[in-house]
């Protein structure tokens, strides 16, 4: 019970840094600069790692498709076609959250954590720059620039992997593997509405558990870690709901 | 472009010095392992806080890990009527692929970071220095029990797991998909193996060693104070990651 | 003019401030002395409106902090120089920057006079080789410099210094008491200076306020300080002195 009522105060109190961060941002802009050099630094820091992780995933995406068609109809000839729709609307966007949230939330959180423990928050409230305005806002923007772009970076590692595994594993062609016919418009639009949504909320999350943090290095390790984990349940479970609701706007028939 | 070439050598180098530092970890810890001395009290503990840690966060994962596996496939079922495979399309990639997958990292996000967070913290606030200074190796009295608790419990919550995300799986198409439960199970009894389960299960405890020494590693090695802490938490769960996605795969290649 | 009226602060069922009044005239220095843990830092919070108490009235002039958004808090901090305990130090810009800070905040002044003034502040804490250091390169000394100089660089007619000389050799901490007290010359500042200096306190400060377990102990002039028979605040100036 005592996780449920956390889940609760946790979704509450990120529900409100949204909210003032939208009104931040209605307020004023931040500076174009501060924000391109925040998602340089997103992107930057993430993409070697999502290249690294997606890679490998679009490998082990691929094999077991490939395996799993061989074993029952005998023909590999569909694999690519077949997994890239679940690449781009699913597993693309949710494992980029997933890898972003460890990342880059874990970054944010660690950060802003140690700025609270060691009372420059409360420095930079005196200096007239509040923490959401200062802080939060270009983590955001930023997060909102560079998810998407690295969603369509992993996916794309993750293909190009995927086709080096056919190869190898089934010697299927690369010209057939290469096969966008099960892609619909809709897969795609599903894949970046979640990357949008997770660019938004990772920065959020995170930013909310480095601000909360308490008391020296334990208190920056404490909020390091919820950073991680409220990030990567909302990735989870925000996966879930766009995937529902998209099913449900495509009439459930799969056309 | 010399700079870029110089920055992509130094991350070379990094990379690198990583990796080496995490082997010459892994046999002081191997070695320890061979003459064990195991803390009786720190071990239950460990297994204690450990399991406690993770279970809700695990049994969320995987309940909704089991839900999207019959969203996503939902599409080809309702279009190709397959309505008896479904029970068995989802246990094959959930119990192999998915449900250890996200288990993983969710495990490596919990239990992982917060490990790191806590050995680093003793580590800057020299608490580590003063166990030395008792003659008690951090080795055996700290990481040991931290490994065996976590391979225990990993493998043990890949196993409750499996039933949390069966139990979302089977909610899932009942009311989304409007599969029967019964057609649901019996598919899911028939098709999928006693060998998907194993593939699973040994995969989870493949996840956690790896966790727990990469976890141990990065907290043993911090330097600096609360930013310190920070990163090193950083560093754990990123190489957490990685190390997670090339077991995975080259464990799908051998077991098949 | 800051007057604290029946202040009362709660945590976690602690009565961290129990009923806290005093005042602080304008221009006068206020010493606010006490044990670790009787609540003195959070006067100063208080005071800036970084935290809020749970009951009670707090006034900075006009202003009543307590009652003010964070919006309008702004204008009220600007007036206000704030030199934190453990520093505050921005870790993520050079010392130079740590002191430009608030002005390029403001927007107010042009690049230029930002640069003439922090080039002057520096130079009155001794500074100017440090401009382009990280404030992780220096020591303790420097470090309570360098916030000394970030808090005043806007001429603040109010000062709160949270144990200015906190962990500095004697040297050192007669040097901070004068340069606050010089800083505070040039604005007729009004000011709250929690310390444990009992000597540099009596020399500096108008004012002494003894707070014990959250509530005010002793609250008077500085020059009947030294006579009062009060128990707290004697065995505070004698184990000063004696030390």
């Amino acid at each position: 019970m005592s996780a449920l009522r956390f889940a609760w105060d946790e979704a509450r109190g990120v529900a409100r840094l949204l909210a003032d961060t939208a009104q931040a941002l209605l307020r004023a802009r931040p500076p174009a600069a501060v924000v391109w050099a925040q998602a340089f630094d997103v992107g930057n820091r993430s993409v070697f790692f999502i290249l690294v992780t997606l890679g490998f995933l679009g490998a082990i995406l691929n094999f077991q498709t490939g395996f799993q068609a061989q074993r029952i109809f005998g023909d590999t000839s569909l694999i690519g076609a077949a997994t890239l729709p679940i690449l781009v609307r699913q597993l693309g966007p949710t494992l980029v959250g997933l890898m972003v949230a460890i990342r880059v939330g874990t970054g944010i959180a660690a950060e802003i954590g140690s700025m609270v423990v060691t009372e420059q928050v409360d420095a930079l409230r005196m200096c007239g720059a509040g923490p959401v305005d200062y802080l939060v806002k270009p983590r955001v923007l930023a997060g909102l620039i560079a998810v998407p772009a690295l969603w369509v970076i992993g996916t794309g590692a993750a293909w190009m992997a995927g086709l080096w595994v056919t190869h190898l594993a089934f010697q299927t062609n690369p010209a057939t593997y290469v096969n966008l016919d099960l892609t619909r418009g809709a897969d795609i639009a599903e894949g970046l509405f979640k990357a949008v949504v997770f660019g938004i909320l990772i920065p959020v999350i995170a930013a909310h558990s480095g601000l909360q943090a308490r008391g020296g290095s334990e208190g920056v390790g404490r909020a390091t870690t919820q950073a991680v984990v409220s990030a990567s349940l909302a990735v989870i479970v925000l996966d879930l709901l766009i995937g529902a609701v998209a099913f449900g706007l495509r009439g459930g028939a799969g056309a | 472009m010399s700079d870029a070439v110089a920055r992509l050598g130094a991350g070379a180098i990094a990379l690198a010095e990583t990796v080496g530092a995490l082997a010459m970890f892994t046999t002081r810890v191997a070695r320890a392992a061979l003459r064990p001395r195991l803390d009786r009290f720190e071990t239950w503990r460990m297994l204690y806080r450990v399991g406690v840690e993770s279970l809700p966060i695990v049994a969320t994962t995987a309940l909704f890990a089991g839900a999207i596996a019959v969203v996503q496939t939902g599409a080809n079922v309702v279009k190709f009527r397959a309505y008896e495979v479904v029970g068995w399309a989802f246990g094959f990639s959930v119990f192999r692929e998915i449900g250890p997958l996200l288990v993983g990292l969710m495990f490596s996000g919990r239990v992982g970071a917060n490990n790191t967070a806590q050995l680093s913290t003793m580590q800057v606030t020299e608490q580590v220095d003063a166990l030395r200074a008792l003659a008690i190796d951090p080795i055996e009295y700290l990481v040991l029990p931290r490994v065996l608790s976590m391979v225990l419990m990993m493998t043990t919550l890949a196993v409750i797991g499996n039933a949390f995300a069966l139990v979302g799986g089977i909610a899932t198409s009942w009311a989304m998909l409007g599969v029967d439960p019964w057609v649901f199970w019996n598919s899911f009894a028939e098709y999928v193996t006693l060998t998907d389960f194993a593939n699973g299960v040994i995969k989870a405890a493949a996840f956690g060693l790896a966790i727990s020494l990469v976890s141990c590693h990065f907290g043993l090695a911090v330097r600096g104070g609360a930013l310190g802490v920070g990163r090193a938490v950083n560093s754990s769960v990123v190489a957490s990651a990685i190390s997670i996605f090339v077991l995975d795969y080259f464990i799908t290649w051998i077991l098949k | 003019m800051i007057r604290l009226d029946g202040v009362t602060l709660v945590r976690d069922g602690v009565r961290l401030l129990d009923d806290v009044s005093f005042s602080v005239p304008t221009g006068q220095a206020l010493a606010l002395i006490g044990a670790g843990g009787a609540g003195k830092s959070l006067v100063l919070k208080l005071v800036c409106g970084l935290i809020r108490a749970d009951s009670g009235r707090v006034f900075v002039d006009e202003d009543e902090v307590s009652a003010l958004d964070e919006v309008r808090l702004m204008a009220v901090r600007r007036r206000i120089g704030m030199v934190f305990q453990n520093y505050a130090l921005f870790d993520f810009v050079d010392v130079g920057e740590n002191v430009a800070f608030p002005l390029r905040q403001w927007g107010d002044l042009s690049a230029a006079e930002i640069s003439a003034r922090v080039e002057r502040r520096l130079s009155q804490v001794n500074l100017t080789d440090a401009t382009r250091k990280l404030t992780s390169a220096l020591s303790g000394g420097m470090k309570k410099r360098v916030c000394l100089a970030r808090a005043t660089v806007h001429d603040p007619p109010i000062m709160l210094c949270d144990d200015p000389t906190a962990g500095l050799d004697p040297v050192t901490t007669n040097r901070i008491f004068a340069l606050l007290a010089q800083l505070r010359a040039e604005n007729t500042a009004t000011a709250i200076i929690v310390s444990h200096e009992v000597e540099a306190l009596r020399q500096a400060c108008d004012r002494v306020v003894l707070l014990e377990r959250g509530r005010v102990a002793y609250d008077g002039a500085m020059s009947d300080a030294a006579q009062s028979e009060h128990t707290g605040l004697r065995a505070f100036f004698e184990a000063g002195v004696a030390l």
